[in-house]
This record gives C-alpha cells, sequence and structure tokens, in this order.
C-alpha cells in the first residue's frame, strides 16, 4: 500500500461523502440520475478499451 | 414507524461512526503530514516510492520486504507506515458501531437481532485477523 496514493484518495472520498450528502438533499432525482448514468457510461467505456487494449 | 424515520439504534450507529470517522480523519491527516513532512523517516524512500509508480503491488511489496497483513505493527517507527493506524482505525469503525448496537438491540430485548449483530461482529473480526486466506491482496 503506498501512501502517497491511498491517503489522498481516502481524504477525498470522504471530504466528498461530506460535501456531497448536503448536495443530494437539495439536489432533483432525475439529475442525480442522469450525473450517475452518465459516470456508468464513462466508467462502462473505459473499462470496454480496456479491455480491448486501447 | 414511519419508513422515513429512524429508529433509535441506527440513529445510535449513526453517532458513532459519525464520531469515529471524524476522529480517524484528523489522525489520517496527521500521520499524512507526518509522512510528507519528513517527521519520521520512511521505511521506503520517495525517490524509491516513485521507481515502484508503475509496477504491481505484489513486486513493490516483495522488492521492499514488506509482508501483508498485520506485519506492518512492526513498523510503526516509520513514516510511510504510520498511516496505516488511521486507516486501521477507520476499518474498525465499523465493528465498534455493532458492538454499540449490540446493547441497544439488548437493552430493547431484540435478542434476534443481537444475534445477526454478533454474527457481524465475528465475521469482520475473522476477516480482519487475516486467519482466512482470500481474495486478491
Amino acid at each position: 500500500m503506498l501512501p502517497l496514493i491511498v491517503v489522498p484518495s481516502l481524504i477525498g472520498i470522504m471530504l466528498g461523502s461530506w460535501v456531497g450528502v448536503p448536495i443530494l438533499a437539495r439536489t432533483k432525482p432525475a439529475i442525480i440520475r442522469y450525473i450517475v448514468i452518465i459516470l456508468l457510461l464513462f466508467a462502462g467505456l473505459r473499462a470496454f478499451l480496456k479491455g480491448l487494449g486501447i | 414507524m414511519s419508513p422515513l424515520k429512524a429508529s433509535e439504534a441506527q440513529l445510535f450507529y449513526a453517532k458513532i461512526l459519525n464520531r469515529l470517522t471524524l476522529i480517524g480523519f484528523a489522525v489520517l491527516v496527521v500521520a499524512f503530514f507526518v509522512y510528507i513532512l519528513g517527521i519520521l523517516s520512511p521505511y521506503v524512500t520517495k525517490a524509491a516510492v516513485l521507481h515502484f509508480w508503475t509496477q504491481s503491488s505484489h513486486h513493490y511489496l516483495q522488492a521492499n520486504n514488506i509482508q501483508p497483513g498485520w506485519a506492518w505493527l512492526s513498523k510503526l517507527k516509520y513514516g510511510d507506515f504510520i498511516v496505516y493506524i488511521p486507516i486501521a482505525m477507520l476499518a474498525g469503525n465499523t465493528i465498534v458501531c455493532y458492538v454499540g448496537v449490540i446493547f441497544k438491540f439488548l437493552k430493547s430485548k431484540e435478542n434476534i437481532l443481537v444475534a445477526i449483530a454478533i454474527l457481524e461482529v465475528l465475521v469482520l473480526l475473522a476477516a480482519a485477523s487475516g486467519l482466512l486466506k482470500a481474495g486478491g491482496h
């Protein structure tokens, strides 16, 4: 485990969750749905391209 | 009870989790600064970390003679291993929270939930112990 990778990641995840929850409570569910769909499509595309070795 | 209203045990669990997470986060930031500022010398120097950056974690562990599991406890005098303390604290938060709610369930005499929570603690402790060899890490 490399602290240089793990610790900033953890700090980012934790800060993101603290900031994200109040924003989530105020945002319209449809907007969240579209953001999640776009992120999943992006992640899927990256995995697909990686699988093809591109 | 409304489906949107949290139970007393849920609120208690969340309260413990919130406090432990805040403590863990604070310790994590301090430990990271101890490492980055070189207050404690690292086991693997930052120059060596750059060398291993693009290689597999398996190679990194092997080349630096780092054992997986709980062996990090013997290397706490090094700056890069001090950050393991808050990470272990954060990873153990769930166990502490479950132990907390066991007492809540005992008080409200919810025996099935007591049994489930105890089993959950035992499973988490078994996983954390390193006695079960599975997974890719």
